[in-house]
């Protein structure tokens, strides 16, 4: 939790300049870097190996009770949204920020026109 | 979508080149996920702070914009804390995994962090099965229960990867809303993922 905060404040300090851009597009490489050697902690695992079945049980029961859960919840503040709020202008995002797999620049643009 | 495949290729191949042995030993038994995530929590700290939105998002909201965000997480926590009675991981383990908020990416090298790799793969796969959810699910859930049901469906995806088809069949005049929910959502994963597991 520090280290991100320590993260935030170089990047305050960095702000507008394309050291932070390149930084920033290194963020999706590290996730896959990451994702690799979790891969590597589980496939190194035998007993997680043979439990994997159940976890991918555990994981969609979790997934559904989440998403059930959200849309119980709208549907109770439903009502105050009958209008869409007004766009404020956000500028456009200069590159995938710290989302994984966040491909899709081109539809971001399009859609905030 | 591409983007999660990738991801899950990367974990599938870690996965696979330990099973078969081809990854040296001094991998498996010296844990590199720590070293990784100190990385990508600085990298993501200064992509954080060097992102102007931040700023901008604060000044532009209003009270009424932040209340799906809250439902989403309200929502989340009551229906994962509900799920856990059925199953071996607390509640407290179980809302840690809702609290990816469909970020799967980092939220489970936090949970594998603090709870081990177990916790982490079942965070990896919920959260992966929330956006594809979304995804797949969005034109349905526009039509029976209205756009804001799909922008709280979608968790911090709804600034990338679901935003697309969240715009093709809510409309454009839902945009705002559904990048300040995925913001609001996003920035707050790192902060309820460690709160949850500290616990």
């Amino acid at each position: 939790m520090g280290l991100m905060l320590l993260g935030i404040a170089v990047g305050l300090l960095l702000r507008g300049r394309p050291l932070a851009a390149k930084l920033t597009r290194c963020v999706t490489p590290a996730i896959m870097l990451l994702l690799f050697a979790l891969g590597i902690s589980v496939g190194g695992n035998s007993t997680l190996m043979a439990a994997l079945p159940r976890l991918g049980g555990a994981a969609i029961a979790l997934t559904v009770g989440a998403v059930a859960g959200s849309l119980a919840c709208v549907l109770c503040i439903r009502r105050f949204f009958r209008q869409p709020p007004e766009p404020d202008a956000l500028t456009p995002m200069p590159d995938a920020g710290g989302q994984a797999g966040a491909p899709s620049a081109s539809g971001r643009e399009d859609s905030q026109a | 979508m591409s983007g999660s495949l990738v991801i899950l290729f990367f974990f599938g191949a870690g996965l696979l080149l330990a099973r078969v042995g081809f990854i040296p030993d001094y991998f498996i038994e010296h844990d590199m996920t720590l070293y990784m995530l100190w990385l990508l929590m600085i990298l993501v700290g200064i992509s954080m702070g060097s992102d102007r939105r931040l700023g901008e998002m604060l000044r532009s909201l209003r009270p009424r914009v932040l209340l799906l965000p809250l439902a989403t997480t309200v929502g989340t926590f009551a229906g994962t804390a509900l799920v856990s009675l059925f199953l071996v991981y607390s509640a407290a383990e179980c809302m840690a995994v809702g609290a990816g908020f469909a970020y799967y990416s980092l939220s489970s090298i936090f949970i594998t962090q603090y709870k081990g790799p177990e916790l982490g793969t079942i965070a990896l796969i919920s959260n992966i099965l929330r956006e594809l959810f979304t995804l797949l699910f969005t034109p349905l859930l526009v039509r029976f229960m209205g756009p804001t049901a799909a922008i709280s469906c979608g968790g911090a995806s709804t600034v990338d990867t679901t935003l697309p088809v969240i715009t093709r069949y809510a409309g454009n005049q839902w945009v705002f809303i559904s990048i300040v929910h995925a913001l609001v959502l996003d920035f707050s994963v790192p902060f309820w993922v460690t709160f949850f597991c500290s616990i």
